[in-house]
């Protein structure tokens, strides 16, 4: 039966190596053999780690990580393999039918039920038991599916609303606290020939990401949208695009290009994220300010996501993998390191007093956001969210259809998806 | 008229050119063929069955169940698969007359030889060849509302508002269809002005004699030579357009919502987003089953022209 198995997954791996472009299988450190390296202070082995850091501060992190971690173990080596956003779960899938992947992967882990029944990555439960840091995680670090660790995130990493101080200072306006307040701040920038708010509105889960606390605001709780609330917040959201407070094209406008597109100077705010917070330090040319997300009935209540570090199913080194992560990202040193570069918020309880996280203008918003944030959805929540209620909210945003007649068709939609077996 | 009879001959001549048999030396092919079956026929057997089963990532590596044409059944009465095929179909189309036309009319502008003509060439070789990743960000940026295109129709008084390419009703596919038709246009002169310059001179020449003017030329000289040579580049165009994904993924990411989501998406989003592994495959085979069919029509098309 097993060599069936093996069989079936080996000529698996011949179709989809084949649909899936790219050779990716250089990358593959790790083969199905068994763990064979043992944890130690100075014994070899090797790793390889699969991300899809792409901007300069993520990946001088990810390097510092490596670095410190081979610096107490001389012996060790560690393979970075860049693998695409888009194609990291397909990349995943494909190697774990083959048998094969990486050790660690530091990446979305939205997607991490999917991953688990497709055997490509594997409970950490015993693997985080051994951590320092295992009793000071903050519990929104976790993602547990039935029982299973699927994955830890090493840091956090939620939207806030960034506005531009300039344009609000030109029209004597104070950054909103509610939605009333931004509507009325809207409405006078652009009536004033300025621009209003950016935000990605791509047909995918990350429009969803994006505009998760307009709908909380509104009393729409992701995914329990079949209420009268989704019909009328996509009503008076509809409408901001339709009066041209958002552009309609932010439907083709992922995050990084409403960042930049804000960072223009045009524009008076954007909801985006902390990992921008050294970017607009770089390349903003005009005064800005990050605020909470505006409270309407309920509050304005972001996901709170980041990478996730997540253990290969075919690591053999998966002792070592897990002394890595241990040592590194979720270390003190580890974390206080993705802070100071990236911007991202620590995940230990212990650091959550840091003086940059309360004495940073920028941050501490952040750390005031992520007290209301809430976790991503997993499984077919997640599947929703990225084919039924982010396209929903994208052609919301285009202004093409009547908003009560899609937030409809997207609470029948999503009935359909949510009822698939996981 | 005399022309006409030459252009006949030349037809014959031509035909006769291909009518040459090599038995034995098919041997040669053989590595090539293995080579095929064993990459393209045990993916597609693959995924006919993948079609056919329902995979999802837990049973992708292990046992397929069997769920037969069911799934096909699901996947037609999804109403995004309708919006995909209707897509698809104006989509081709629009790739197909866009490229088809302009590529005809670059070749005619570049049928006599000299530098200027190949540089020109040299320029729409760097067009073709550009990544689609890169040449499809580029059109994005061109085409958003506060892009370079809207800000010159702005400026010339054609547009008051920016024209909203990647947003509006039907125009974000009508966009991307025109961009890829940008990419196609240099491959179509090129094919095209190689069968130009095989034009023989002596006919046109007659028909100058004759006092044939520059429509009669192309329409009863050229188009009837180059019959050939667009019905194979009609028939590829078709194909390509058919199976496009990659300007679709980097300019609209199919939508807004699903708005511009054609076959090829669609398949993709149901394998690699909704981890539909079964139906994802299912949409692929309905594809493959269409494309297969025009290029049914281009082999008996081209037949029958090497048989006339």
């Amino acid at each position: 039966m097993r060599v069936a198995l093996a069989r079936r997954r080996r000529l698996l791996a011949v179709g989809l190596s084949i649909a899936a472009a790219g050779g990716i299988a250089a990358g593959c450190g790790s083969s199905s053999s068994k763990e064979s390296s043992k944890p130690g202070s100075g014994g070899g082995g090797s790793l390889t780690v699969w991300h899809y850091f792409a901007v300069d501060t993520q990946t001088a992190v990810l390097k510092q990580q490596d670095a410190s971690f081979i610096a107490k173990h001389p012996g060790v080596k560690i393979k970075l393999v860049f693998v695409p956003f888009a194609n990291m779960n397909q990349k995943l899938i494909a190697a774990a039918a083959a048998g094969t992947g990486p050790d660690v992967i530091i990446a979305d882990g939205a997607g991490s039920v999917q991953l688990a029944a497709a055997h490509a990555i594997k409970d950490m439960t015993s693997c985080v038991d051994t951590w320092s840091a295992k009793d000071d995680l903050l519990p929104v670090s976790k993602r547990v599916v039935d029982g299973k660790t699927l994955g830890v995130l090493p840091y956090g990493n939620l939207v806030a609303l960034w506005y531009n101080k300039t344009i609000l200072d030109k029209y004597h306006l104070k950054p909103p606290t509610t939605l009333d307040e931004m509507e009325t701040d809207l409405a006078t920038v652009t009536k004033g020939g300025d621009k209003g708010l950016l935000l990605d509105g791509t047909p995918t889960f990350t429009s969803a990401w994006s505009a998760q606390g307009l709908f909380t605001a509104q009393g729409v709780e992701y995914p329990n949208i079949d209420t009268p609330a989704t019909t009328s917040a996509f009503q008076r959201l509809g409408g901001w695009a339709s009066k041209g407070w958002v552009p309609r094209d932010v439907t083709s406008m992922d995050q990084p290009t409403a960042m930049n597109k804000f960072l223009t100077g045009k524009y008076a705010f954007t909801i985006n994220g902390n990992w921008e917070i050294e970017h607009a330090k770089k390349d903003a040319k005009f005064d800005y300010g990050v605020t909470t997300l505006p409270n309407g009935a309920d509050p304005g209540r972001p996901y709170i996501s980041g990478e996730t570090a997540m253990l290969g199913n075919f690591s053999k080194n998966g002792a070592l993998a897990c002394q890595y992560l241990n040592e590194t990202w979720f270390s003190p040193a580890g974390q206080r390191l993705t802070l100071k570069g990236i911007g991202s918020l620590p995940m230990l309880k212990s650091l959550q007093d840091e003086p940059q996280l309360k004495s940073d203008p920028i941050i501490s918003v952040f750390v005031k956001q992520a007290s209301n944030a809430t976790s991503v959805p997993p499984g077919n929540q997640f599947t929703g969210n990225s084919t039924v209620w982010g396209p929903a909210i994208s052609k919301m945003w285009a202004g093409n259809d009547n908003p009560a007649g899609l937030a409809k068709k997207a609470m029948a939609d999503l009935k359909g998806v949510l009822a698939k077996k996981e | 008229m005399a022309w006409t009879a030459a252009v006949q001959r030349e037809g014959a001549r031509s035909r006769r050119r291909r009518r040459v048999r090599l038995p034995w030396q098919l041997g040669f092919l053989a590595p090539a063929m293995l080579f095929l079956a064993a990459a393209s026929i045990y993916p597609l057997v693959q995924l006919v069955r993948m079609s056919l089963s329902d995979v999802t990532p837990e049973t992708i590596a292990g046992h397929w169940p069997f769920v037969g044409l069911r799934q096909l059944k699901a996947v037609f009465v999804n109403d995004q698969f309708s919006q995909s095929l209707t897509n698809t179909a104006i989509y081709t189309l629009v790739v197909l007359l866009v490229a088809l036309v302009g590529g005809l009319i670059v070749a005619l502008g570049l049928s006599r030889r000299g530098r200027l003509s190949k540089t020109t060439t040299t320029v729409m070789l760097a067009v073709w060849l550009a990544p689609p990743i890169a040449s499809g960000l580029m059109w994005k940026f061109l085409l958003s509302s506060d892009g370079a295109i809207n800000s010159v129709l702005g400026q010339l008084g054609i547009a008051r508002r920016p024209i909203e390419f990647l947003v509006t009703g039907r125009l974000p596919l009508l966009s991307v269809a025109l961009v890829n038709a940008w990419i196609v246009v240099p491959f179509a002169a090129i094919v095209l002005r190689s069968a130009l310059l095989d034009v023989p001179r002596d006919i046109l020449e007659q028909a100058d004699v004759d006092g044939a003017n520059g429509r009669q030329r192309l329409q009863h000289i050229v188009l009837p030579i180059l019959r050939p040579a667009l019905l194979v580049l009609g028939s590829l165009i078709v194909v390509y357009a058919f199976k496009s994904f990659d300007f679709i993924y980097v300019m609209t990411g199919g939508g807004p919502g699903t708005s511009s989501s054609t076959l090829p998406f669609l398949g993709w989003k149901l394998s690699f987003v909704a981890y539909q592994y079964g139906q994802g495959a299912a949409v692929a085979v309905i594809a493959m089953i269409i494309v297969s069919l025009f290029s049914i029509f281009y082999v008996r098309s081209v037949k029958d022209e090497v048989q006339a």
